[in-house]
């Protein structure tokens, strides 16, 4: 009785504030009118007469009309005072019919009062399960939780090596609570690690499969390769060519790794094994284009591009695979771009250099002389958009190209003062 | 009631464990592979119990009704970890007849040989002088009016002395094997090279091209007219006219190594630890003295540091024993913690142009990672300063 009496203080409470929170909108938006103009066009907001015009206030401002082009006045209720209306029809110590309202209420766009009656449902009924699903929540072991909370209790179960209980019970619920893709993923995700960690091997690969086709690069690359491997060996098990984690032998931690042999692909290790070995094959394809490429670049530096463009693709799967695996092979292809756009800068540098030789040496008319300043100003130019193009590609690796991009930087400087005195000269010759 | 309620949730547990695993395999057979089989013998093989990994993997590979060939591997393994080598290796040349991934087949047969190698004695090249007597050495300093000539697969030696001319020759062939399968982990060298050896050092000067005032020996790779010469130039006796062994065990393999090193490299830089620690690798025998150097060195003021090593060249070496000590000892330790393949990539991304550090995290298909130089460079340092120990243990042991 006393609970009931406490709940009922705070319904009125709850419709009060609830009402003053109307008023304060219908202040806004006192209705939702709609005027119909001759023409056809339609409006919607708060309509007003003064003398011969029609007003209307609409979201955006006040438009006035003739009364001569308006057909006709449609008086309606806003979404608002439909609300306050279903608000008094409704039992406030029901949490179904609450439910109900603030369904409604967020379907016309009522998100706060939506918010506000089921934070009302849940001091009634804290375990409501329809509101707690509406405002996000995930049951996992008669506990709610908010589906962040859910979502780091299924990925410690995963390391915790829970798989029945996440198979079962925290990912079916977290599914049923996923509202974006991004969400949906990283459900599939987690449940195709549980299944292969728990050697479900078969339904593994159709899940990892799936998420294949579903996710964006690089997380599909990753997922493909996965089921790549598990097609391939679909008992699960793997042969390591060689110790992981990569280098131990050469560190001396020998201890610390798998050894190189048969191993379960139910171990998270030899699955990052196994990735590696399929980056391996990609950096091995993308080495091969570079050095075809190498081979071309003088002859032919379209062909070479476009297999060091290849090559950079095949790195992009390797990178997928083991992060920045394959850093200094791209790393290379970004040192033969710049080189090759330093040879066009330096060609710049030579006409501009050819012209200014020709300075003094023999007389011309002021308009020849005009030309070859201009001439010298666009090899400037020309030499500065390509050291900023330099400046551009190296970027991503500034700490291993810091030499190129000072030597631009230093060329840039030079060229800018050199282009401040010719374009001054040309001023003054104006 | 609180230990009952932890007996409780322990036995909750154990049945929960035994539900995953009943579900687990039950699944796995479902799918008509053999999965449960394989997984549990991969498990027993995981945990070190190689006995019951054995047993089990030979059970599924050669069931009667459903054999699965696969398991071979487990076996292999399994006898493998055990020391049962030879079986090991029937093992694995039974899964490599169902393995279809080439990568795979070739990690096979790696095992198969390590299997087969490793019953054999640990091959440390004994230096040929020693296994000369005396009156063959005393014969050997002889010098004759004639030069005789010598000729095998790659090499034509030269030489006054007709034994001495015959034993380089087919010394050259056992140093040039083993530079080209060992050292340079499988590099082939199709060339002839013409050995001279002159009976002394003034005779050496004389006629051996570029040779150094202070060496024994030098190698020259020079082409001219289309047409390339390689040619070792070696001193036959030292200065107090005794038959030079520190020639045959020494100079004439590690001059050949940098024949057959500047030959793969050709024009491209080729750092100059790396060339002298492989051509000091190429000698027979192990100098003990460079070993306690590089491990005094490395654990003292004096190093020259890591980095530091993998740029100098050969005008700034401002301490040429530290520098070869240590070059060698850097080389050494690659050679024993790194496989053949990753050797011949590491010379292959070098002879491309990278950085040794670069060429290092190629070859192991590391990514790229600031932290790597000092990680490597305090591993040799800890092998450097063991090997130097071990060494100075034996020397006291000795005593």
């Amino acid at each position: 009785m006393r609970r009931l009496g406490r709940v009922n203080r705070e319904s009125n409470v709850f419709r009060l504030s609830l009402s003053g929170c109307l008023l304060t909108l219908l202040a806004v938006t006192a209705s939702a009118d709609r005027l119909i103009l001759t023409d056809g066009r339609t409006f919607t907001g708060t309509v007003d007469v003064e003398g011969d015009t029609v007003l209307i206030t609409v979201p955006y401002g006040t438009l006035r009309f003739p009364k001569n082009q308006v057909e006709r006045i449609e008086l309606k209720d806003t979404p608002e005072q439909e609300f306050r209306k279903k608000l008094g029809e409704t039992a406030l110590d029901d949490p179904n019919g609450l439910f109900y309202l603030a369904r409604w209420a967020q379907q016309n766009s009522l998100d706060r009062q939506a918010g506000d009656l089921y934070a009302l449902i849940l001091k009634l009924d804290n375990n409501h399960a329809y509101t707690r699903r509406a405002l996000g929540y995930v049951r996992i072991q008669s506990k709610w939780l908010t589906f962040e909370k859910a979502l780091r209790l299924a990925r410690g179960r995963l390391e915790a090596g829970s798989y029945v209980a996440l198979l079962d019970d925290v990912l079916p619920a977290l599914k049923e609570a996923a509202k974006t893709k991004r969400q949906r993923l990283e459900i599939s995700e987690l449940r195709g690690y549980a299944q292969l960690r728990s050697r479900l091997f078969a339904p593994a690969t159709k899940t990892f499969a799936s998420l294949a086709g579903k996710a964006d690069p690089p997380a599909s690359t990753r997922f493909a390769a996965i089921r790549e491997i598990l097609t391939d060996n679909p008992d699960g098990m793997y042969v390591l060519r060689e110790a992981y984690p990569p280098g131990t032998r050469l560190f001396g931690t020998v201890s610390a790794a798998i050894r190189p042999g048969p191993a379960s692909l139910a171990k998270p290790l030899v699955l990052a094994a196994a990735l590696r070995d399929l980056a391996k094959g990609d950096i091995t394809a993308g080495g091969k284009l570079m050095a075809e490429a190498r081979k071309l670049e003088a002859t032919d530096p379209d062909a070479a591009w476009k297999k060091y463009a290849k090559a950079e693709q095949a790195f992009d799967r390797a990178d997928a695979l083991v992060a920045d695996i394959s850093g200094s092979y791209r790393i290379e292809i970004v040192r033969r771009k710049i080189a090759a756009i330093r040879k066009d800068a330096d060609a710049d540098a030579r006409k501009y250099d050819a012209e200014k030789d020709k300075l003094g040496v023999k007389d011309m008319s002021p308009q020849a002389y005009r030309n070859m300043i201009l001439r010298m100003v666009h090899s400037l130019d020309s030499a500065r958009d390509d050291l900023q193009r330099i400046r551009g590609v190296a970027q991503p690796y500034a700490r291993e190209l810091i030499l190129e991009i000072k030597w631009a930087d230093v060329d840039l400087t030079r060229i800018e003062e050199l282009r401040k005195i010719l374009v001054s000269h040309l001023d003054e010759k104006k | 009631m609180r230990r009952s309620s932890r007996y409780n949730l322990v036995c909750a547990l154990v049945v929960g464990g035994a539900a995953v695993a009943a579900f687990a395999i039950g699944a796995a057979f479902s799918s008509g592979v053999p999965t449960a089989g394989i997984q549990q013998a991969l498990s027993s093989l995981e945990k070190g119990q190689y006995e019951e990994a054995e047993r089990k993997g030979l059970a599924l590979a050669t069931d009667p009704v459903n054999a699965t060939p696969r398991a071979w591997a487990i076996v292999a393994a399994a006898r493998q970890r055990r020391g049962k080598r030879a079986l090991a290796a029937r093992a694995y040349r039974l899964f490599l007849a169902s393995c279809d991934c080439l990568a795979t087949q070739q990690f096979t047969l790696s095992q198969i040989r390590a299997c087969l190698q490793a019953d054999q004695k640990a091959k440390t090249p004994r230096p040929p002088s020693k296994r000369l007597g005396k009156e063959a050495i005393r014969k050997l300093a002889e010098v004759h009016d004639t030069v005789y000539t010598e000729s095998t697969e790659h090499f034509v030696v030269r030489a006054r002395n007709p034994a001495l001319a015959k034993l380089l020759a087919a010394e050259s062939e056992v140093a040039l094997d083993r530079i080209c399968r060992v050292i340079l982990a499988g590099q082939a060298y199709p060339h002839s090279v013409r050995i001279d050896v002159w009976p002394d050092h003034d005779h050496y000067l004389a006629h051996a091209a570029d040779a150094p005032e202070w060496a024994g020996g030098s190698f020259r790779l020079a082409s001219a007219k289309g047409v390339t010469t390689r040619q070792i130039d070696l001193t036959q006796r030292d200065k107090e006219g005794r038959f030079a062994t520190i020639m045959l065990d020494r100079v004439l393999p590690h001059e050949m190594c940098h024949l057959v090193v500047k030959e793969y490299f050709g024009d491209a830089a080729f750092p100059l630890f790396l060339s002298e620690g492989l051509a000091m690798m190429a000698e027979s025998g192990v100098e003990n003295g460079r070993v306690a150097l590089a491990g005094k060195t490395v654990a003292g003021k004096a190093k020259i540091a890591l980095d530091d090593l993998f740029v100098r060249r050969r005008y700034d070496v401002e301490k040429p024993a530290v520098f070869y000590a240590e070059s060698y000892s850097f080389v050494e330790f690659l050679h024993t913690r790194m496989t053949d393949q990753q050797l011949r990539a590491l010379l292959e991304h070098v002879k491309g142009g990278c950085t040794v550090t670069d060429a290092l995290q190629r070859s192991l298909y590391l990514p790229a990672d600031e932290s790597f130089l000092p990680a490597l460079a305090s591993a040799w340092e800890d092998h450097a300063i063991e090997q130097a120990q071990y060494l100075s243990a034996l020397a006291a042991g000795g005593k």
